[in-house]
């Protein structure tokens, strides 16, 4: 072999050497390139076991009680969502002390889609449909026990249906998001009518109501149950005006007997009864050393800086429903106080009327972070909800009068004149709900849905100026219009 | 001129770094006793190189800097250059965990910047592009010392610092407060509350208690050199103790660095190094956005109480905390709960201690004359143990008694390069060729314990088991990168030069998809071109042209995995578990992509005086951007790759070195103008921004602004008679005495749509000037450096001049306020939102000049050393930040509340206040 073909040999095997030398690196660092959490865990290695669905459906528990992860500052019924309805009535007013920017607009009736609690609100709102939505589509294919499923179907179907209905109520026309985002494409929706809305709301509450159970054991008490269900299910027909549906839906869980006044009225709000039969449905927070954002926060926003505690008097009553209060009223003095005792120091101190019934003094005597549940909708309600109903259908009946009436003997009332009319009688369920849902995050929509906003709001606020075309819906948040171009905002905002 | 380019390791001879406005050497003299004193490793960035911004982030030991290189080259991902130490890349990254208070300590300052040989920044695309996909944000080259030529040599030095504190805000005194408080009552129409303020007196001066008059730093080394023909090594020892200007903190570093080289052969080089160090700090709660630390507690505490008051209560005519049970009102100046920073010092605090292993190895073999082989091999390790307890005296109204904790973190980075390079002259011209590959790999885990409600506080974070309540945590961040590279270069005629990268990428965190990265550079030199033959005192220049691609791969791992995280909630008293998604994939991300292209040229006179220009333009094109989702989505953003933003400027630099009679003189002088811009935001308007003090997104993004700029209200004026026509935040009847902010869009309400843009956060200009003069023994050095045309929001500013009572003030602001005597103050008397509102007057011109080091150092003649037989003794003074020259009105105009973070630059809020050190010292070489 000459020189030459030396060369040329090297120069062959260099070239060999190169591309081999090459061909190894790239095949073993396509492996060592994949990308394996271990840390978290993805939808990928999720949903596969009974246990992996149970966690599923907790979350949409946690959303509405303590946080929505970005947010991480309680869930739905935290606080803005109640705060929200006791403000833009007759109901509320705030201090000040708080996010003045966000709380006075509300107070005064001059909010703009830039509120931070509305946005706060629509936030929790979505995001809990979002975990429903997801739950929804993953638990069916899990293979499990098919009566479990069924439960846990229905615990999602009755929460994305309760999204909905505090979405549609408080913005109208909202985007109808039934799956859960896996990429960009779906990150402009335009609105979805009110009509079609509530035909998916009344699709979810009855599929709930029918796949849930009246009632838990143990661990599971304060899931959500049949009497849940249909108790949303009379609000969202009575909303929509159909009368007969609604005393339907309420006569099902009336003649179930499973739910019932508790016969005092304060002890519905002690931390012992948590969960009671007369809740259909409620939202628990608890006080705990670990817990941060699963406490309520009801003893810290409404009790008095007075008490030189931990309470701050961030949303008062308005003097007007205070006054509204017959003094024999057994509600009153649980619902408000207007002066405080200190039991170590024995000295007292008075105030303006302030919400007490959230403190179970006796239990949590520190009035700061507490147990207190939220009750979103109880047993009075549904009496109430059905009276309306049957006097909106055929007048005051005696039925009517006679549900009523429960709820009024418990405070201590006599019976309902039997005399008043249709309209009279209207104007006394929604003064009776004034005075028995104080704060429980009813009041505008009460108001709304009978259209009696803006003259209710005058007696206790009369120098606003309310609009009946505005004030009735919420505007959407201006973040989301920001990132959404297919909304379009309310009229008015 | 090319001489300058000696140093690519990782290149060897094929390095071609066009243009040595990259490669600016800091002069090896910079480290010796005789100049300046540098306690960091960026230090040796600040002035020196053209385009290069450096801020440092906070005033603790230890604390980061932020470094950016020819602008701002991402919003939403990492903006920091890629270290490279030894030949191993890896980015910086700082121990500031949420065990650990205060800005935390960075991996890099473990590194003692006096056994540091050499520092570049390479930010021209052939250097650049030389790092592939993760050279986009400029390259800190930085190699340790190897051994001397002298076959012996060892010296000590050592010095003895003194950090004092170089401004800090004038609050009220005691009388002053109480007068303050009187004017608050009396503009909201209350009594007044104290009948004779002057009683008072002095009062609590909190900053006084809080810093040390003087905080002293010492520092030893020593270092070794032994040489021979063919190897040498070299070892260094140091430690630093530096005392923190705030009480309780401070920093021990441990150095031990020992590096061999190695010439066994014609064929054959080689060199190891090693780097083992470690630090111990103490920190305490400062540079905390949410305004519980330390500095603003200094600044809002009442002067009316002592050391025993833990909340910031109101005191009654008598000094006594008014009307509490146990003489402890809860009627609190403010319900942001400000604790005592004396005893938020004492009680709430950190340890953290980290080790560094690092090593790395270099070997080059030829294997013919034309074909050689080089491969390295490094390994990265760091521990780190961070333990904090904050006391049960600080949460007087809870129950739930101290919380101790404890983390362990380790990080575990690899790194492998090899290729096979080619060279065949022919006459004059010469073809290099190179192909290869380089392997990279960090692991980073973490285990965390964190316990409360001890029963004996004597016990803390060394016994979390004593505790109440425990949890525990885990996590691991795991990246691999692999990068497979050809190179050519054929230099024609000694005259022109072209040099091709060929590049292809690919990251873990990024689906191990492949990226092309290519790079063509062009050089001609002038002076052999003929081009300059009538002009012989030109000693040499040069002009270069480049374009290419490279990539940023700075953002969290795992962003292509939607993720569920566990939250618990409760039913009855039952804790429960859930699984809630927290985000959704982005599932086609991929690193950011910069083109840029370099234009310049360079000279050098025969005198001495050197110079260049360059002329640069990077746009990337797929920036990350976190992009706002609807929250039917569940999550509030989606980051993507939708963004465009692009860096131009020119930079210039001019040096000169010369001996003129009996003085050795030498300048360095630069100066670079930058404009960052966002060439589209892929989205509608993107505010970002965190929190500070419950104000966040004050910066935007938007189409044709400046990257970081800031966004918020512009201010119309004092309201100085009611008028219901004035729109208001609150939708409230503007008060005398108010604020009015313009309502840019007339729709009667100040809210978030009527913000505007108020400045930028990144310099449009940033300079630097030094000189070394010497002569008889004596040396004298300066170093100036300066930025212009850059904004900060000042966010300390809602403290100190928001006079709604809720805290104590600054004296300035009191003479401001507007009050019924005072009616030309223009400092509101009441905020909505306790005056938490990013408006024009939390915006402030950052521009600065400032000396940032000064020394003058003596050699002792020849003479005497002779007489005691010693090689040297140098005794020096040395100074840093001597003195600024700035409109900004804030402590400190080099500050960055959130350390290096891109998306939050431009912020300073109750930052550790930075120092003026003065230090001398001498070293003796035998």
């Amino acid at each position: 072999m000459d020189q030459k073909d030396l060369n040329i040999t090297f120069k062959q095997g260099l070239r060999a050497m190169g591309w081999s030398f090459l061909m190894v690196l790239f095949s073993t660092c396509q492996d060592s390139l994949e990308e394996i959490p271990k840390a978290f865990l993805t939808p990928q290695n999720f949903y596969e076991t009974a246990e992996d669905a149970l966690l599923a459906v907790n979350a949409s528990y946690d959303h509405m009680a303590s946080g929505t992860s970005n947010r991480d500052f309680g869930g739905v019924y935290f606080n803005n969502y109640w705060v929200v309805q006791a403000l833009a009535s007759d109901e509320g007013s705030a201090s000040g002390a708080n996010n003045p920017q966000y709380s006075l607009p509300l107070t005064n009736f001059t909010w703009d889609a830039n509120n931070g609690y509305l946005e706060d609100v629509w936030e929790d709102l979505y995001k809990t449909i979002n975990v429903t939505n997801i739950a929804l589509q993953q638990i069916p294919i899990i293979e499990m026990d098919e009566d479990l499923k069924n439960r846990f179907l229905g615990e999602c179907y009755f929460i994305r249906g309760l999204m909905y209905f505090e979405l549609v109520r408080m913005f109208g026309d909202v985007p109808l998001s039934l799956e859960p985002t896996v990429d960009l494409s779906t990150i402009s929706i335009s609105r979805t009518a009110v009509a079609e809305v509530y035909a998916q709301i009344i699709i979810d509450l009855e599929l709930a109501r029918d796949q849930l159970p009246w009632a838990y054991s143990g661990v599971d008490m304060g899931r959500a149950t049949r009497g849940a269900a249909g108790g949303y299910l009379t609000k969202v027909y009575l909303t929509l005006g159909e009368w007969q549906n609604a005393i339907d839906e309420a006569n099902d869980i009336i003649q179930s007997g499973v739910h019932e006044l508790m016969p005092n009225f304060g002890d519905i709000f002690k931390i012992e009864n948590s969960n009671n039969s007369e809740l259909l449905f409620s939202v628990n927070f608890t006080l705990n050393n670990d817990a941060i954002w699963e406490t309520s926060q009801f003893n810290v926003r409404v009790l008095p800086v007075e008490l030189n505690k931990n309470s701050l008097s961030w949303e008062l009553p308005t003097q007007y429903l205070y006054d509204l209060f017959d003094p024999s009223d057994l509600r009153r003095d649980v619902t408000f106080k207007v002066e405080w005792t200190d039991s170590s120091s024995g000295e007292t101190y008075t105030f303006d009327p302030h919400i007490f019934k959230y403190w179970d003094e006796a239990a949590e005597p520190n009035a700061s972070s507490s147990s207190s549940d939220f009750f979103n909708l109880r047993y009075a309600d549904l009496l109430l909800m059905k009276a309306e109903a049957l006097n909106e259908l055929s007048g005051p009946t005696n039925e009517a009068f006679e549900l009523m009436d429960q709820v009024r003997s418990r405070a201590g009332l006599d019976g309902i004149d039997i005399t008043l009319n249709k309209e009279a009688f209207r104007e006394a369920i929604l003064l009776e709900r004034a005075k028995e849902f104080v704060f429980e995050g009813h009041r505008w929509f009460d108001l709304v849905r009978t259209g009696k906003l803006k003259e209710k709001v005058l007696l206790a606020k009369p120098s606003l100026s309310i609009d009946m075309s505005r004030h009735i819906l919420f505007p959407i948040p201006q973040r989301e219009i920001n990132v959404n171009p297919n909304l379009v905002q309310n009229p008015g905002y | 001129m090319k001489s300058i380019f000696i140093f690519c390791f990782s290149w060897s001879s094929l390095c071609f770094a066009y243009g040595q406005l990259d490669s600016m050497r800091v002069e090896p003299s910079s480290f010796s006793g005789s100049s300046f004193n540098y306690v960091h490793l960026d230090e040796l960035l600040i002035g020196k190189f053209a385009g290069t911004w450096v801020t440092q982030a906070s005033g603790a030991p230890g604390s980061d800097y932020s470094i950016r290189v020819r602008g701002s080259g991402s919003i939403f991902g990492g903006a920091e250059p890629l270290y490279v130490i030894n030949g191993i890349p890896h980015y910086n990254t700082v121990n500031n965990s949420a065990y650990v208070y205060g800005s935390g300590v960075d991996f890099l300052s473990l590194i003692d910047p006096s056994n540091i040989k050499e520092v570049k920044v390479l930010s021209n695309i052939i250097a650049t592009a030389q790092y592939g996909s993760r050279g986009a944000n400029g390259v800190i080259l930085i190699e340790t010392k190897v051994g001397a030529q002298e076959a012996f040599s060892v010296d000590f030095q050592t010095f003895t610092g003194y950090q004092n504190i170089y401004k800090l805000p004038t609050l009220l005194d005691g009388s002053g407060f109480a007068a303050y408080q009187n004017d608050v009552g009396t503009n909201d129409g209350n009594d007044l509350i104290y009948t004779n303020p002057s009683n008072f007196g002095k009062g609590s001066d909190w900053q006084q208690r809080l810093y040390r008059k003087t905080a002293l730093i010492q520092n030893y080394r020593i270092n070794l050199n032994v040489s021979n023909n063919n190897t040498s090594f070299s070892m260094l020892g140091s430690y630093m103790d530096q005392s923190g200007i705030v009480n309780q903190s401070g920093l021990k570093r441990y150095n031990l660095q020992a590096r061999l080289a190695s010439r066994p052969n014609d064929r054959m080089s080689f060199n190891s190094s090693m780097v083992l160090a470690r630090s111990e700090s103490n920190s305490v709660l400062t540079d905390d956005p949410n305004g519980y630390g330390v500095v603003t507690g200094a600044y809002l505490f009442s002067p009316l109480l002592g050391s025993s008051d833990i909340l910031n209560y109101q005191v009654d005519n008598d000094g006594l905390p008014n009307n509490g049970n146990d003489g402890r009102s809860l009627d609190l100046l403010s319900s942001h709960k400000i604790l005592n920073p004396i005893a938020l010092s004492q009680n709430a605090s950190s340890f953290s201690t980290i080790s560094r292993l690092f090593w790395s190895s270099r070997i080059s073999y030829d294997i013919t004359d034309r074909l050689s082989f080089y491969t390295q091999l490094g390994v990265d390790e760091i521990f780190n143990e961070d333990f904090s307890y904050f006391g049960s005296v600080l949460q007087p109204e809870l129950s739930v008694g101290g919380v101790g904790m404890n983390a362990k973190q380790q990080s575990f980075n690899w790194f492998n390069e090899s290729y096979l390079s080619y060279q065949f002259n022919q006459g004059a011209n010469i073809l290099k060729a190179k192909i290869g590959a380089v392997m990279q790999g960090t692991l980073v885990e973490l285990l965390s314990g964190q316990s409360r409600g001890f029963d004996n506080e004597k016990l803390g974070y060394y016994a979390l088991g004593s505790g109440a309540a425990k949890t525990i945590g885990s996590n691991l961040d795991e990246v691999q990168w692999f990068a497979a590279m050809a190179n050519l270069d054929y230099k024609l005629r000694g005259t022109y030069d072209v040099n091709l990268i060929l590049r292809t990428d690919a990251s873990s965190r990024f689906g191990g998809d492949f990226v092309f990265l290519p790079a063509l550079g062009f050089n001609m030199d002038l002076k052999a071109a003929g081009v300059l033959s009538g002009a012989g005192w030109i000693s040499g220049a040069n002009f270069y042209a480049g374009a290419g691609r490279v990539g940023n791969q700075q953002i969290s791992s795992y962003l292509r995995f939607s993720q569920l995280d566990q939250s618990i909630f409760y039913l009855g008293n039952t804790e429960l578990k859930s699984f809630v998604p927290t985000r959704i994939a982005s599932d086609q991300l991929q690193m950011e992509i910069s083109n840029q292209f370099d234009l310049g040229g360079d000279f050098v006179v025969r005198n001495g005086l050197m110079g260049s220009l360059e002329y640069y333009n990077r746009t990337t094109t797929n920036a990350f951007i976190a992009i706002p989702m609807p929250f039917y989505n569940g999550v509030a953003s989606l980051v993507t790759n939708s963004g465009v933003i692009r860096n131009a400027g020119i930079e210039m630099t001019a040096g000169f070195k010369n001996q003129i009679g009996k003085f050795d003189w030498n300048v360095n002088a630069n100066i670079a103008f930058n404009s960052g811009k966002v060439i589209s935001e892929g989205s509608s308007q993107i505010l970002y921004g965190s929190d500070v003090y419950g104000m966040n997104d004050w910066l935007i993004i938007a189409e044709g602004e400046a990257i970081g700029a800031i966004y918020g209200l512009e201010i119309n004026g004092m309201v100085t008679t009611v008028g219901t026509d004035i729109a208001t935040l609150d939708g409230e009847v503007a008060k005398v005495g108010t604020v009015s902010y313009k309502d840019q869009n007339e729709d009667g309400l100040i809210d978030h749509s009527d913000r505007v843009l108020l400045g930028d956060v990144t310099p449009d200009l940033v300079y630097g000037f030094s000189t070394k003069v010497s002569s008889y023994g004596f040396d004298l050095s300066l170093l100036f450096q300066g930025v212009a045309g850059n904004e900060i929001v000042n966010f300390n500013k809602v403290i100190l001049n928001n006079i709604n009572g809720s805290g104590n003030i600054s004296e300035g602001a009191y003479e401001n306020m507007w009050s019924g005597t005072n009616q030309q103050g223009n400092l509101p008397i009441s905020t909505p939102n306790d005056g938490k509102i990013v408006d024009e007057s939390l915006v402030e011109n950052g521009s600065y000049l400032r000396l940032k080091y000064f020394s003058i150092g003596y050699n002792l003649p020849k003479i005497l050393l002779e007489k005691i037989k010693v090689q040297g003794i140098n005794i020096f003074i040395s100074g840093n930040n001597i003195f600024t020259l700035t409109k900004y009105s804030g402590i400190n105009p080099d500050v960055s509340l959130f350390n290096s973070e891109a998306q939050n630059m431009g912020a300073d809020f109750g930052g550790y206040p930075s120092t003026k050190l003065w230090s001398v010292g001498f070293k003796i070489s035998l």
